[in-house]
């Protein structure tokens, strides 16, 4: 058997620097071996030290133009921690309604501008064109509603720059952006969001604008889940896509949105805080719940650098968490050459208790179904309502699939946009409850601890679990440490070989190109863990 | 498909209320106009970056995006997109042909757009900082410049290194201005064309371009650029100038606290000393903004940022020094073949300092104009 590698360089569609390396088996036309690589290195984790740490979360926003404010929302928490200030409700809940409306725009690029052409009909007619002829046989159950009558009706909304629902996204994201601005005063990169809360303070009448802002995202998101389910449908029983991406249910979610009356950042309250947000933070282990405390999968966390070019970083200074803990971290680069049996990439290998764990709106949804933790889940179900909108009220039911594969991380990311506007309906419905009582503080003032803190903001990103570590000395940023969630999905081979999510789920997927091989199958199953993307023009071919 | 893309479009446009904006939209439109007879074409490189830059493109509004694209305004044609990271459709090899079209002069003419900063090379010459399909992006990036008819730099890092330029950054990132030099000329005769901005905002670069397009026709000189290269029709005004609170620091009112509605020169906003006018225009379609929601200005359009305007949250303006390897500033006007007129005030690069210094001191010797008694 002789393997033939593939090389993916650039992978476009993406946010950022990547690259894949597959090794293909020819006869059983599958990827037999994958290697990811990310291409590009900064060094924030170097640069923060030594700055003001009231000034780290405007430098720590700018790691990612894309997940901005979830960047600097949790470095928000991670100072709350560290400079010992609890924001008070209203800030809380403010910081809420922005990062939800961002969860918003995020997967509605993602789903559309960066994912969805890999499902266009102008693709699939070069990739798979038996694929159309069935999706025009097909009727689109939910979506029809809509106005999408078949499949080959919703691959043709999907068309880069033409289709209908390709280009109602583009303008829906950024509508999601500007009901985001309102809060955060500007995105990317969030003005309004400091330690101890939020510096903005919504005015009645601003109020009024997120709302009836939200409630358009709501029109919108009724349409996009009910395409999402006929797609995934489609791809999952028509043309038994299934095997694409899959992988083992090792996930791994930090839980997102906080409850305004709990959250007070501190590190001994952090159990009693996390598990009451929106989204229920735990990891999964081959199907299992093994914890829902974000304590135990904080101190679970290690990151190896085995296979990335980073130097070792020697004797940990702080013994109540692993040495290789982001707490006991430091960053020192060591660029090299690309060599796929050693060193061959900038991203290092976060694990769980030495588990490749995936992070993503799959883990979350999954991880917050099974726990049951809030009044809408249970049995591995999720089920809400979005209200009257201007059109009818729909009945949302999410069920935890039995193994993550590409469809079911695409099907996720849909259901989680609705759950986002879900909880900013209930959020908005506490912030007039605030209002009405007369609250007015957003914002409390921190006061930097003598000596020495550390502090941890750990909430999900559009694409995952997101850590911001501090460790603070004098008010002064000592060591910054930061994971991110396609650092953790398309981590490389750990210092036990063990291959990062992403390589796992490109193992053993099938080539379903009949003619030559352009690596659609492979760039589809990347894509499905949507590492950090960005967004969107487009290419527009005269 | 119960709605076809030409009337979604038509639909949507007409919905839209222009006149608030039809200053910017027939620059747009003439522009559009004037590239309907050749395609002009983008190659969008991401060199060390977020892609913030791109998603703040996105926030554009009247005309959007897909407005411009498409070439949807009346008359007008299309600009096409042949290299974007994060959009195109292609991957891998079949996407890098794009930038080979470009280097064998097959996209001509294109307009080189540059995100994120140019990083060195590691220590002893071994592996990389930043690849672009198995090349160094410095080398992939001269290449592009040498056969551009313009190159844009699109955001702070692209204009002057920025964040991965800040002060302990070991990969050597600096802007397009300081690889290429302050002599050096497009295929069209222009220098490196600066829109800073940590992201700027989206319509700074679609007015820009709209202006390069204009000017490359010949239909209006090319723009006036100030010291750091920045289009003088954007950058003139301090932030202060068009900060709605700046009623209050005239009269000395000042927030003591986030989250306080007055003036936050106490609490170390830098917009007496960065060129902005996103506090009059908004983030979005009008909504947001820096101090219009509480955030202070950090300085993000500057060269320096983020080192020199920090700590952020302290009362101080920096001595505004240009950093050393910009500081023999050429007004880029001196070089272009049609000599422009000097504007009445010229651009003062210290001219926000002194006034702040001065109306800080004023306030500090007590002239206050009016107290306000502050709610509680």
């Amino acid at each position: 058997m002789t393997l033939r590698e593939m090389v993916i360089e650039p992978v476009t569609r993406i946010e950022g620097h990547l690259a894949i390396r597959v090794l293909l088996d020819p006869d059983r036309r599958m990827v037999a071996e994958a290697y990811t690589s990310a291409t590009m290195f900064r060094g924030f984790e170097i640069f923060l030290k030594g700055r003001q740490a009231l000034d780290a979360q405007w430098i720590a926003t700018r790691i990612c133009g894309v997940c901005s404010a979830a960047h600097s929302i949790a470095s928000a928490e991670s100072l709350d921690m560290a400079l010992k200030v609890s924001p008070p409700p209203l800030g809380i809940l403010l910081r809420n309604l922005g990062q939800e409306a961002d969860m918003i725009y995020d997967h509605t690029l993602h789903w559309f501008q960066l994912a969805g052409p890999d499902y266009s009909e102008s693709v699939v007619r070069k990739a798979n064109p038996g694929w159309l002829r069935e999706a025009g046989r097909v009727k689109a159950e939910e979506a029809s509603a809509y106005g999408y009558h078949t499949i080959y009706d919703i691959m043709a909304g999907l068309n880069p720059l033409e289709g209908r629902l390709y280009l109602k996204a583009l303008r829906m994201g950024r509508l999601a952006r500007e009901a985001a601005t309102l809060i955060l005063g500007k995105l990317p990169h969030p003005a309004s969001v400091v330690p101890g809360g939020i510096a903005k303070n919504l005015t009645p009448g601003e109020v009024s604008a997120y709302a009836s802002m939200l409630m358009h995202l709501i029109d919108w998101i009724k349409e996009w889940r009910a395409v999402a389910e006929d797609l995934c449908r489609f791809l999952d029983e028509k043309l038994n896509y299934v095997e694409n991406g899959l992988r083992e249910a090792n996930l791994m979610s930090y839980g997102v949105y906080e409850d305004h009356e709990a959250y007070d950042g501190k590190r001994e309250n952090m159990d009693a805080w996390a598990v009451k947000r929106w989204v229920t933070p735990g990891v999964m282990v081959n199907g299992e719940i093994k914890t829902v405390r974000l304590a135990e999968v904080n101190e679970g966390l290690t990151e190896s650098i085995a296979h990335s070019w980073y130097g070792d970083w020697g004797k940990p200074q702080f013994s109540d968490v692993d040495g290789k803990h982001p707490w006991n971290k430091e960053t020192l680069p060591a660029p090299d050459f690309r060599n796929w049996d050693g060193k061959y990439s900038w991203s290092t290998s976060p694990r769980w208790r030495d588990v490749a764990v995936e992070v993503g709106p799959l883990a979350r949804m999954w991880i917050t179904a099974t726990a049951g933790k809030i009044s809408e889940a249970g049995a591995g179900c999720l089920r809400f309502t979005l209200p009257k909108s201007s059109l009818p009220e729909v009945e949302v039911e999410y069920r935890a699939p039995s193994k993550p594969n590409t469809i079911e991380r695409l099907r996720a990311r849909a259901y989680f946009a609705a759950w986002s506007a879900y909880a900013a309906l209930g959020d908005l419905e506490k912030l007039l409850a605030l209002l009405k009582r007369g609250v007015r503080e957003s914002c409390r003032q921190p006061r930097p601890p003598e000596g020495m803190s550390r502090g941890v903001g750990m909430v999900e990103a559009p694409r995952g679990g997101l850590g911001h570590w501090s460790v603070v000395d004098g008010g002064k940023i000592f060591r910054y440490q930061v994971i991110t969630p396609t650092n953790i999905n398309v981590s490389p081979r750990d210092g036990e070989g063990r291959p990062g999510p992403i390589e796992e789920a490109l193992k053993g997927t099938p080539i379903t190109e009949p003619g030559e091989i352009s690596g659609v199958d492979v760039v589809r199953v990347v894509r499905s863990f949507d590492p950090c993307l960005a967004c969107t023009v487009h290419v527009y071919s005269p | 498909m119960t709605l076809g893309r030409r009337s979604f479009l038509k639909a949507t446009l007409a919905a839209a209320t222009v006149s608030l904006l039809a200053g910017k939209l027939s620059l747009v439109r003439e522009a559009f106009a004037e590239v309907k007879r050749g395609n002009l074409h983008l190659v969008w490189l991401q060199g060390a970056g977020c892609s913030g830059c791109t998603v703040s493109l996105l926030n554009t509004t009247y005309p959007d995006v897909v407005d411009v694209v498409l070439g949807i305004l009346p008359g007008a044609g299309a600009v096409s997109i042949d290299f974007h990271p994060t959009i195109m459709a292609e991957w891998g090899e079949e996407a890098l042909k794009a930038l080979e079209r470009a280097e064998r002069g097959l996209l001509n003419p294109y307009i080189l757009v540059v995100e994120g900063s140019i990083q060195g090379e590691p220590p002893e010459g071994k592996g990389f900082w930043c690849l672009l399909g198995s090349e160094t992006f410095e080398e992939r990036f001269r290449r592009l410049a040498s056969k551009a008819v313009a190159v844009v730099a699109v955001g702070s890092c692209a204009s002057y290194g920025g964040i991965p330029a800040a002060k302990g950054s070991v990969t050597g990132a600096r802007g397009c201005l300081e690889v290429l030099g302050r002599e050096w000329a497009s295929t069209a005769g222009l220098p490196v064309v600066n829109v800073p901005g940590c992201p700027p905002s989206g319509d700074w670069f679609v007015e820009t371009l709209a202006h390069l397009i204009l000017a490359y026709k010949g239909v209006l000189p090319p723009p006036e650029l100030d010291e750091v290269n920045r289009p003088a029709f954007l950058y003139r005004f301090l932030a202060h100038e068009h900060c709605p609170r700046a009623t209050f620091f005239a009269e000395s009112v000042f927030s003591e606290r986030f989250g306080e509605p007055y003036c936050m020169f106490k609490l170390g906003c830098k917009g007496p000393l960065a060129r902005c006018d996103v506090p009059e225009r908004g983030w979005i379609n009008g909504v947001g903004g820096c101090p219009n929601s509480g955030g202070p200005c950090i300085g993000c359009t500057e060269p320096g940022f983020p080192d020199l305007f920090e700590p952020f949250t302290e009362a101080k303006l920096p001595q505004p020094l240009l950093p050393p390897r910009l500081e023999a500033a050429i007004p880029a006007a001196r070089r272009l073949e049609r000599p422009l007129e000097t504007p009445p005030s010229g651009f003062p690069y210290f001219s926000g300092a002194a006034f702040a210094a001065a109306a800080l001191a004023a306030a500090m010797a007590g002239l206050y104009l009016r107290k306000r008694r502050r709610e509680g």
